[in-house]
């Protein structure tokens, strides 16, 4: 079997299409032969199925690699052998990866057409950017089929490919939405000044993908005159340009750009936008902003106000805790949601602290929610308060208490915890891991280890693996 | 800034969404698909006003608008694309071989089931070919496509696609049967009415009544999103459904080993084919 040893001390086996017991075996000697290594990959690329007999020997080869304190990854691995493996339940012991140094160039043009490989793929050839991978890449260019087009605009532009430039500008002219926007951005991420007026044309594009990336583009290539141009757009009829251009101009983020914003939010009526409009204002470091927010808080269409109170999370107006604390009893749930989310982010005072808990029995589950949450960022010691919870019939509320008190009571949290991997809720369970694997208190790598053994949930299981390695 | 950039995933709101979709739709999304989650709904919580992933699985549980948000979240999360004449190698082996040998025998009737059939390129394919072969004037045929999309389905509803989804379609196919108007190409009403669509969830056991028995299913690249109790259950189903004889047609890398052995497997050289 081919068979490689790297500098840094992976040893690479690649397996054969009739896989049987013997290659197994030699993959079992090999590993003790080069006992030094640190990992062993096997590259099931050519298996496209495992029979039962070979389980055993695959327990036994990751037996072997566990003893030998070697980490065992199985790669490219088959449908067909996934499923062998999911039945032998045995899918969760396993790391499997993908490793497309194993496939050839066709192969990889293969998988650039599986949505769900192209990105991956297309990094891949990025990081292995050679004179092959060149050529191939002049292939796609030449191809009708627009992802591989795409494919390779991406990678010109990923791989800082400049003497592409040219090719690049020339597929603004395709008929292909995906290809022209992937030349946009590559265009953007260029610095190609000379495209920025024709790009400025897409934002008025049919499809939201390309006038979305002409936007950013544009902003990437900005200067002072741009959020001036841009402006223009903010008058249209249409009201999808004026959301583009609210977003150009959040992108560009300069003086300009947030004096236009805010003199169009005194005229703009869609409600749709003036919610766009609060989160492109709130993306401003500027003292005013806080005040626009408040402001678009009193009015009545819903979506505006809960855009407003959401992105009061994203400004640091310590100034405004006392505003943003009256809006915890709004009518909204939502916008009572944000606004506790917000003093969670702004307040380390007790006395927010205080507040939140004597409102907690008067609000609906999300605000309680977003209320033990914010105790746990607020800092101030309510884990006595938080300790209560952990018997709350609603799992959510279990769940953040138990987080908020990892945050505020190291011991408490560790008792708590361990208590909580036998919660009946999955999502407890879950969070308990996490904070013990933050924590790290004594022993605990083993605890988890025979908590695996009743485990049920697979996500609680898969996290337990990865926090204390498989099997 | 603002911007329609994807939203990054913890570990724990992935498990959590994780757990949601498969419960609803029987799909599963391992770790190592969770950048996909983050592609597929960052906008949607832009839309919502949310930061995390955390907010919208709690709008997901208690809002009173939940239920129409989990259908949202099942039309993002089901979105498969796909093309005219995809993986044709299939559907010419039904067409040029099974249909004539099991016409030789006396059938004039068939009827093929895609199961999953997104936006509705691969039913419509079918079609094509089948008109392009002369089937239609010799042979009752029936077409189903289902898909547990409702989006998906109401673009295959109305026929009408974009330059993308022709990719390697050659252009006397694509001036035969469809109208190019704008970017927009309309699928001309002939071969349109040839195929009938509705939604089905293939996870509920209801799915396959509402068509009946079939001849035919294709059903590709759909099983490798489901875990293999899910696997088990819509195979059954399939098997159910088919006439003896039928065939089932799967994706490439897709198998029925160790899922049912009931069927035979047919390698019939530029594909598989699986027979009851």
């Amino acid at each position: 079997m081919p068979l490689m040893i790297t500098r840094k001390k992976v040893l690479y086996i690649r397996l054969p299409y009739e896989l049987d017991v013997k290659d197994f075996k030699a993959v079992q000697e090999d590993i003790l032969k080069y006992s030094d290594v640190k990992e062993v990959r096997l590259d099931f690329k050519d298996v496209p199925y495992l029979q039962s007999k070979l389980i055993a020997e695959l327990i036994g080869i990751k037996k072997t690699t566990i003893s030998k304190n070697i980490k065992l990854v199985l790669t490219n691995i088959q449908e067909g052998v996934q499923q062998v493996l999911e039945i032998s339940n045995l899918l969760d012991h396993f790391t499997l990866d993908r490793d497309f140094s194993s496939y050839s160039l066709h192969e990889l043009s293969y998988l650039l057409l599986d949505p769900e490989m192209n990105e991956s793929v297309i990094e891949f050839i990025v990081g292995n950017f050679n004179e092959q991978y060149a050529q191939l890449v002049d292939e796609f260019l030449s191809s009708d089929d627009p992802i591989l087009i795409e494919s390779a605009l991406l990678i010109i532009g990923k791989s800082h490919n400049y003497e592409y430039t040219e090719t690049v500008k020339t597929c603004l002219d395709s008929p292909y939405p995906n290809v022209v926007r992937s030349a946009i951005l590559v265009l953007g991420w260029f610095g190609d000044e000379e495209s920025k007026q024709k790009i400025y044309e897409f934002l008025k594009d049919e499809h939201i993908d390309v006038a979305e990336a002409a936007a950013a583009t544009i902003a990437l290539l900005a200067d002072e005159n741009d959020a001036l141009a841009i402006k223009e757009y903010l008058d249209s009829d249409d009201e999808r340009l004026r959301k583009i251009a609210i977003q150009a101009l959040s992108l560009i983020n300069d003086e300009f750009s947030f004096k236009f914003l805010v003199e169009h939010l005194k005229k703009e009526n869609n409600e749709f936008l003036r919610a766009h409009l609060a989160k492109a204002i709130s993306y401003f470091n500027k003292p005013e902003v806080a005040n626009i927010l408040l402001n678009m808080l009193k009015e009545d269409s819903l979506k505006i106000r809960e855009a407003a109170a959401s992105s009061l999370i994203r400004i640091k107006a310590t100034d405004k805790i006392d505003e943003i604390m009256s809006l915890v009893h709004d009518k909204d749930v939502w916008v009572a949601y944000f606004a506790v989310k917000a003093i969670g982010e702004l307040c380390k005072d007790q006395k927010c602290s205080e507040d939140l808990i004597k409102l907690y029995p008067t609000v609906d589950t999300q605000v309680r929610i977003a209320i033990i949450e914010a105790l746990g960022k607020i800092g101030a010691d309510e884990s006595e308060f938080l300790f209560q919870l952990l018997d709350d019939a609603n799992e959510d509320i279990r769940k953040e208490a138990l987080n908020s008190i990892s945050l505020l009571n190291k011991e408490m949290a560790i008792e708590s915890a361990y208590n909580a991997l036998k919660d009946s809720s999955w999502v407890v369970r879950f969070k308990a891991v996490e904070i013990l694997e933050e924590l790290k208190p004594n022993g605990f790598e083993e605890k988890l280890k025979i908590h695996t053994k009743s485990e049920t949930n697979r996500y609680v299981k898969d996290k337990i693996y990865s926090v204390v390695g498989e099997l | 800034m603002i911007t329609s950039g994807t939203i990054k995933m913890k570990d724990e709101e992935f498990a959590e969404l994780a757990d949601i979709i498969y419960k609803n739709a029987g799909i599963t999304f391992t770790l190592n698909k969770k950048y996909l989650l983050e592609n597929r709904l960052s906008r949607r919580l832009n839309e919502l006003n949310f930061n995390s992933y955390k907010d919208y699985i709690y709008y997901l549980k208690y809002d009173l608008k939940r239920r129409d948000e989990l259908k949202v979240l099942m039309n993002l999360v089901t979105i498969n694309e796909t093309y005219f004449l995809r993986e044709r190698a299939q559907m010419d082996h039904m067409i040029k071989k099974v249909i004539p040998e099991m016409a030789l025998k006396g059938k004039r009737s068939f009827k093929i089931w895609s199961a999953a059939c997104s936006s509705g390129e691969e039913p419509y394919s079918i079609a094509i070919l089948l008109n392009e072969e002369g089937i239609y004037g010799k042979y009752n045929i029936e077409i189903y496509g289902t898909d547990i999309n409702t989006e998906v389905i109401s673009i295959a509803d109305k026929g009408v696609y974009k330059s993308v989804s022709f990719r390697g379609v050659p252009p006397s196919i694509i001036d035969k049967y469809f109208t190019k108007s704008g970017l927009d190409f309309s699928l001309k009403a002939d071969i349109k009415s040839k195929v009938k669509f509705f939604q089905a969830n293939l996870m509920e056991s209801f799915a396959a009544s509402k068509i009946g028995m079939v001849d035919f299913i294709f059903c590709r690249n759909v099983l490798i999103y489901f875990d293999v109790d899910a696997k088990k259950k819509v195979v059954d189903m399939f098997y159910k459904s088919l006439n003896v004889g039928g065939h089932l047609y799967l994706g490439h890398s897709e198998t029925l080993s160790k899922i049912d052995d009931r069927f035979k497997m047919l390698n019939f050289g530029t594909g598989i084919a699986y027979i009851k």
